[in-house]
């Protein structure tokens, strides 16, 4: 993700949203950091639909698999630097979001993980319609991706 | 009473150097050692089992095989830094012989015959098999030599003075089993967990010294490095089924699908190399724990 480029149209889109989220009668809160965990939820509403089919929870069902990971590559592949705009780290934020400043700071590797992320979505998309196996082995990518993540932009 | 003090002072550094000497390093005999044959193969396993890269590995890169060292661990005692681990025979453990690797592994002394602190998890690992231990050593040699020097942990005093280690291991160094393992796979569940995963040391909270609380064993802690909080895994904690375990194991996502994050997300990435039957076995002796 590049930060640097376009901070002038991600600001316009930010205050965009913010009259927006204001308009809808307020949430309250960082229109990015809101949309951001919609966003998160969006990922868990569908990982959820997918996961549970892998685990065998539920039956496997090609069709409804190979939606829901067309669903996970078109979140992932979203064009999303408004979200992430700087300025909206715990640092100023505090508890209304969990994402660390470290994401804006120098040798940031949160982009290079979004990529990887789009990529694991990608495969699992290419194998959700193979079967409930090919379908479980995928989603380990994309767990991975989101831990890799975890592991060190988001606040514990 | 000058005497008496002298006698009183000639007792105290007496009792000193007794102390010093019943705490002193312990090490392997090499007789027990010298018939094992290590397997690099079977001891892959045992590096993704012991997590042996969340902590070594270096900070910049996803390759769990590159194991320079240098990621700090923020706690009370002061911050202590992984040191090299790669086979480098200068920076590394690349020269030194089984047995050394084996009394650091299941005594926490090193080659020159110091006390390692116990931020290096072998109160966990002196519950280790000796085949394990050899095939480990046989696996650690093959990952790549990193020629990076390792770091001086920086510590406060007294936690600097090595020696007092020596009294940590004497009253919080217990190989014994924790909890009572009935069929065969509770048994390498439990060793999964207690000896390699090495799981309550970070989910068991510590004593001022440093030390396990046993009757707390696995309910929770405080995050060592001051904020969060590391959450309990006996029953009463974790209410997830065995396959729930399994499965956050194996991927990383919790069964709401979130997915584990900060230190959780480095021991997601070495477990989730074991076999499914090893993740399951994880997760059943869990939900015995009672």
């Amino acid at each position: 993700m590049n930060f640097s480029k376009g901070f002038a149209r991600m600001v316009a889109a930010l205050t965009l949203a913010g009259a927006t989220f204001a308009h809808a009668g307020g949430h309250g809160g960082n229109p990015a950091a809101n949309a951001r965990q919609a966003h998160m939820k969006l990922y868990a509403f569908n990982l959820d639909l997918i996961g549970a089919m892998a685990k065998g929870e539920i039956g496997y069902d090609a069709d409804a698999a190979q939606a829901t990971a067309n669903n996970l590559l078109t979140l992932a592949m979203m064009h999303q630097d408004a979200y992430w705009a700087p300025g909206t780290s715990t640092a100023e934020l505090g508890n209304e979001t969990r994402a660390l400043p470290s994401i804006w700071e120098g040798g940031s590797r949160f982009g290079d993980i979004g990529l990887q992320l789009i990529e694991a979505a990608g495969q699992l998309a290419a194998a959700a319609g193979e079967g409930q196996d090919t379908l479980r082995d995928a989603i380990r990518g994309v767990g991975g991706a989101c831990s890799a993540c975890h592991r060190n932009y988001r606040q514990r | 009473m000058k005497r008496a003090m002298t006698w009183l002072s000639v007792l105290a550094v007496l009792g000193i150097a007794a102390a010093l000497w019943l705490t002193r390093p312990a090490v392997v005999s090499p007789a027990r050692f010298a018939s094992l044959q290590g397997d690099a193969m079977r001891g892959e396993v045992v590096f993704w089992a012991g997590g042996c890269a969340s902590c070594h590995k270096a900070e910049t890169t996803d390759d769990d095989l590159a194991l320079p060292g240098g990621r700090r661990f923020a706690t009370q005692f002061g911050t202590f830094i992984a040191p090299n681990i790669s086979s480098d025979p200068t920076h590394g453990i690349g020269d030194w012989t089984m047995t050394e690797f084996a009394s650091a592994l299941l005594h926490g002394t090193s080659p020159e015959g110091r006390h390692y602190y116990p931020a290096f998890p072998y109160a966990s690992y002196a519950r280790m098999n000796d085949q394990d231990v050899a095939d480990l050593w046989a696996f650690m040699q093959t990952v790549p030599a990193l020629p990076l020097a390792s770091q001086r942990h920086d510590l406060a005093f007294p936690f600097n003075v090595r020696a007092s280690i020596g009294a940590w291991k004497f009253l919080f160094l217990k190989p014994a089993w924790v909890r009572p393992a009935e069929t065969p796979e509770l048994k390498r569940g439990r060793y999964l967990v207690e000896a390699l995963g090495h799981c309550a040391e970070c989910h068991t909270p510590r004593n001022f010294l440093g030390g396990s609380l046993a009757s707390a064993w696995m309910e929770g802690a405080p995050h060592p490095a001051g904020k969060g909080r590391i959450p309990g895994l006996v029953p009463s904690a974790l209410d997830w089924s065995a396959d729930d375990i399994a499965y956050y194991l194996e991927t990383g996502f919790t069964p709401d699908f979130d997915s584990a994050g900060g230190d959780m997300a480095e021991v997601v990435a070495t477990i989730g190399r074991l076999s499914p039957e090893d993740r399951l076995a994880i997760a059943h002796y869990i939900k015995a724990l009672e």
